[in-house]
């Protein structure tokens, strides 16, 4: 059965001329990815372009794809670039975070997060609609800084492993368990009351 | 977090809470758009990696082939126009045809002179080759290209006689494998032979520039401007003597006529007994049976 078959046998059949494993593929992950693009963009719609962007990448890279990393790994890391290319096209003010390899003061973040864009959690509509401990959680990510938010994010919809993280941010191992502890501190600091 | 290991600072907490309420996903429009460009990619690819060898190569081999093709009819086309021209001037010159001389004869005529030298032993010498001569005559339609007797012995019987019927010695495969032009060399052999004996290269009749007036009638026809004066300015200095011995009959029996008014009996008588010896077949005029 294909559904207990890995990312990367999947991804090989794909290679070789298998749709179906493609599309079994796509619904392992299409959620984690499109959660870390929206979280980090702060846009559903350019989360959407984005996504398309990602995968569409992916069906192109078919032919060269080898499974040397776990495939999330790849995925990821494809996404990232794609996330960096749009900042650099037109958030450059948010480009310099990510091409900045220093570890982040604890209070760095809250000139960060004037500068993101809006949350599309905060919209009136959404707002309406959503629960509130989801828009509580999804804040608490907005006011993360970029770079932690990443390895979070990173670590929770692509269930990367640090190591794994480092290399799909071009980090150190111990920079990106930094990030994260930062990241999670934050987290629990304000979500204190519904843990 | 899904795998948590040494040393990786993880919030169980935090992760369970943050993955109850993530619930975003892509709209169903960018779903299906991603999932039609990967089966569009698969179906695109598939054809192209199952053509085979002949598949993906026969367009290249076609075009090649009719390259091939194009290029050996050019070449081909490029040596006709002077073929053909050769072929005229070999075919063109009518000739005239006395009263109560069949058309094989004439085409002997035609023929013999190449084997049939003035001079005594070398007609003697070449008994046969006249009567190989008269047997293409006779194979040959009136109008086609006389058959080369001495010339085709020379190639070993290299080219057979043309069939009956054929309008003229169109150039069989082996001529184009010649290389060189030994069939443009055999071609003017042949047109040197049939033109007619031109008075002042022939030392042994010297009347014979008004003796003729048949020549006189053949050989503007038979010269086409230009070409036959070249033809003769390429041929050697021996071909130009055969071709002056060359003589047909009617031209060689109004030499001898010519000899017998000047009196000189000897010659004339000599000469007949060559032309009897050259064309055995040939009606003599009543003048010279006696």
């Amino acid at each position: 059965m294909q559904t207990d078959w890995s990312d990367e046998r999947l991804m090989l059949a794909y290679r070789a001329g298998d749709a179906d494993a493609f599309t079994l593929l796509y619904r392992r992950h299409r959620g984690p990815l499109y959660r870390y693009l929206a979280r980090q963009c702060g846009n559903p719609a350019l989360a959407d372009e984005l996504h398309q962007d990602v995968w569409l990448k992916v069906i192109n890279a078919r032919s060269q794809y080898e499974p040397l990393a776990r495939f999330p790994t790849w995925l990821f890391r494809i996404a990232r670039h794609r996330l960096i290319d749009h900042y650099r096209q037109h958030a450059r003010h948010l480009l310099a975070h990510y091409e900045s390899t220093a570890d982040e003061d604890p209070e760095e973040g809250n000139e960060l997060i004037e500068a993101l864009p809006a949350a599309y959690e905060e919209m009136p509509h959404v707002l309406h609609e959503r629960h509130d401990t989801a828009r509580r959680i999804s804040l608490a990510l907005d006011e993360l800084p970029p770079l932690q938010r990443e390895v979070f994010l990173l670590a929770e919809e692509g269930g990367l492993t640090l190591d794994e993280i480092a290399v799909a941010t071009g980090c150190g191992r111990e920079t990106t368990k930094s990030r994260l502890r930062y990241a999670l501190g934050k987290l629990r600091t304000r979500l204190r009351d519904l843990l | 977090m899904s795998e948590l290991q040494q040393g990786f600072p993880g919030d169980p907490q935090i992760s369970a809470l943050y993955r109850e309420h993530a619930r975003e996903e892509p709209s169903a429009a960018v779903d299906d758009r991603i999932l039609a460009a990967a089966r569009a990619a698969v179906s695109a690819a598939a054809p192209a990696a199952r053509r085979t060898w002949w598949q993906r190569w026969r367009a290249t081999l076609a075009l090649a082939t009719t390259l091939v093709l194009t290029l050996s009819l050019s070449l081909l086309h490029e040596r006709q126009p002077d073929d053909r021209r050769r072929e005229a001037e070999v075919a063109a010159p009518p000739q005239p045809v006395a009263p109560g001389v069949s058309p094989a004869a004439v085409a002997r005529d035609v023929a013999v002179p190449a084997a049939a030298p003035a001079a005594a032993p070398a007609v003697t010498a070449e008994p046969a080759v006249g009567s190989n001569a008269a047997a293409a005559a006779d194979a040959s339609a009136p109008g086609a290209a006389p058959r080369q007797p001495a010339s085709g012995e020379r190639l070993g019987g290299q080219r057979a006689a043309p069939p009956a019927g054929e309008s003229g010695p169109r150039p069989s495969a082996g001529d184009w494998s010649h290389p060189g032009g030994s069939v443009a060399a055999k071609r003017e052999e042949a047109t040197a032979a049939a033109l007619p004996p031109v008075a002042k290269e022939s030392p042994a009749v010297p009347l014979a520039t008004t003796a003729a007036p048949a020549v006189a009638g053949v050989a503007p026809e038979a010269a086409a401007p230009g070409q036959v004066p070249a033809a003769r300015q390429q041929a050697p200095a021996g071909e130009k003597a055969r071709a002056a011995d060359l003589r047909r009959a009617d031209d060689w029996l109004e030499e001898i006529r010519a000899l017998r008014r000047a009196g000189r009996s000897a010659e004339a008588a000599r000469q007949l007994a060559d032309f009897r010896r050259a064309h055995p077949d040939y009606p003599l005029p009543e003048e010279f049976r006696q």
